[in-house]
């Protein structure tokens, strides 16, 4: 069976997303609407989703190629690789989830409604509409303070630095909320039994 | 007024629409365009499937208008309508998602590549794919 990674980007444009994909040979695809985050319940990057010829075997789980953040984090790569290593070449998984809706959380009526207003902000910011932008991105924010793919995604799409002081606000409230997150966390991870 | 409607698929359509008594009105004719489906007898229809209205004045009029807010309840999709800039957001449908958490089938999606050439997530499934989502931010 063959395998295949898709990546996609949460980003607004392309141009985003060009630097970080330099000699990738797989499909990277950019969801400007939040498209795929909203049908899959994605509320964080990088979020993975193993998916069996339409089935998906292992749900949302927060995934890092790298170490580059891993002090922050907590999140070593080194297993994850493997698993999805492993996963790639036998389609084994390293959980047994029966209910997908048992480890990731329905979004909130609220979480949909600052999706929309985050959807309403990034179109008025296009059209010239500041004002209406700052708007919608404010409700969207107060709505899902700790949904990523609203806030975070939010702060270069008003210049502020996702990287910086409104960052790191953000970390400390989503901290302070118990890490909220729709999938797996890394610490609820489990091992399948023999 | 003159309403931009936002359709994830479809992304934004422009649509004349009067706001009565909470409704938003607009033509039939103009709801394939801004949401994709079309109001028939049998109910809101796309390509094969229809979904049947059982509270048809819910969503029609009795001049014969269609209430975009009722479409979109009755599609199960939740909306959003700023009024100061005359924009109506709509969102997936939540049977998409709890295909997805409940069912456990990938729910499918069309998004463009760097190159603006669109994929539908769909046609990767007669393979293992490794999903993954990521950001610049």
């Amino acid at each position: 069976m063959p395998h295949t990674v898709v990546a996609v980007a949460i980003d607004e444009s392309s141009d985003d997303v060009r630097p970080f994909v330099d000699g990738i040979t797989f499909p990277v695809l950019v969801d400007r609407e939040h498209t795929l985050a909203e049908r899959y319940a994605i509320s964080n990057v990088p979020t993975v989703v193993l998916i069996d010829r339409g089935r998906i075997a292992k749900p949302n789980w927060v995934a890092f190629g790298t170490d580059t953040f891993a002090d922050f984090t907590g999140v070593a790569s080194g297993p994850q690789l493997d698993a999805v290593r492993h996963w790639a070449r036998t389609g084994e998984v390293d959980v047994q989830v029966e209910d997908a809706a048992a480890v990731v959380g329905d979004l909130s009526d609220d979480e949909l409604a600052a999706r929309l207003h985050f959807r309403i902000a990034a179109h008025l910011r296009r059209t010239g509409d500041e004002d209406g932008a700052a708007r919608n991105f404010a409700e969207a924010v107060r709505l899902a303070p700790h949904d990523w793919t609203v806030r975070r995604a939010a702060m270069p799409l008003q210049g502020v630095s996702p990287f910086g002081e409104a960052f790191m606000e953000m970390a400390a409230e989503w901290e302070a909320a118990g890490r909220p997150y729709h999938g797996l966390a890394a610490e609820q991870r489990v091992t399948p039994e023999d | 007024m003159r309403l931009t409607v936002l359709e994830p698929d479809l992304g934004a359509a422009e649509v004349d629409a009067e706001a009565v008594d909470g409704r938003l009105l607009a033509d039939p004719a103009a709801l394939p365009g801004a949401i994709g489906w079309t109001l028939k007898p049998e109910g809101l229809c796309r390509a094969e499937a229809c979904v049947p209205l059982w509270d048809r004045d819910a969503v029609v009029a009795p001049d014969g208008r269609v209430d975009l807010l009722g479409a979109a309840a009755a599609l199960d999709r939740p909306v959003l309508f700023d009024d100061a800039s005359a924009t109506l957001a709509l969102g997936s449908a939540r049977a998409d998602r709890q295909q997805a958490l409940t069912g456990r089938r990938a729910p499918d999606v069309e998004l463009p590549d760097l190159d603006g050439t669109t994929h539908r997530l769909e046609s990767f499934f007669d393979r293992r794919v490794t999903l993954v989502a990521f950001a610049s931010w």
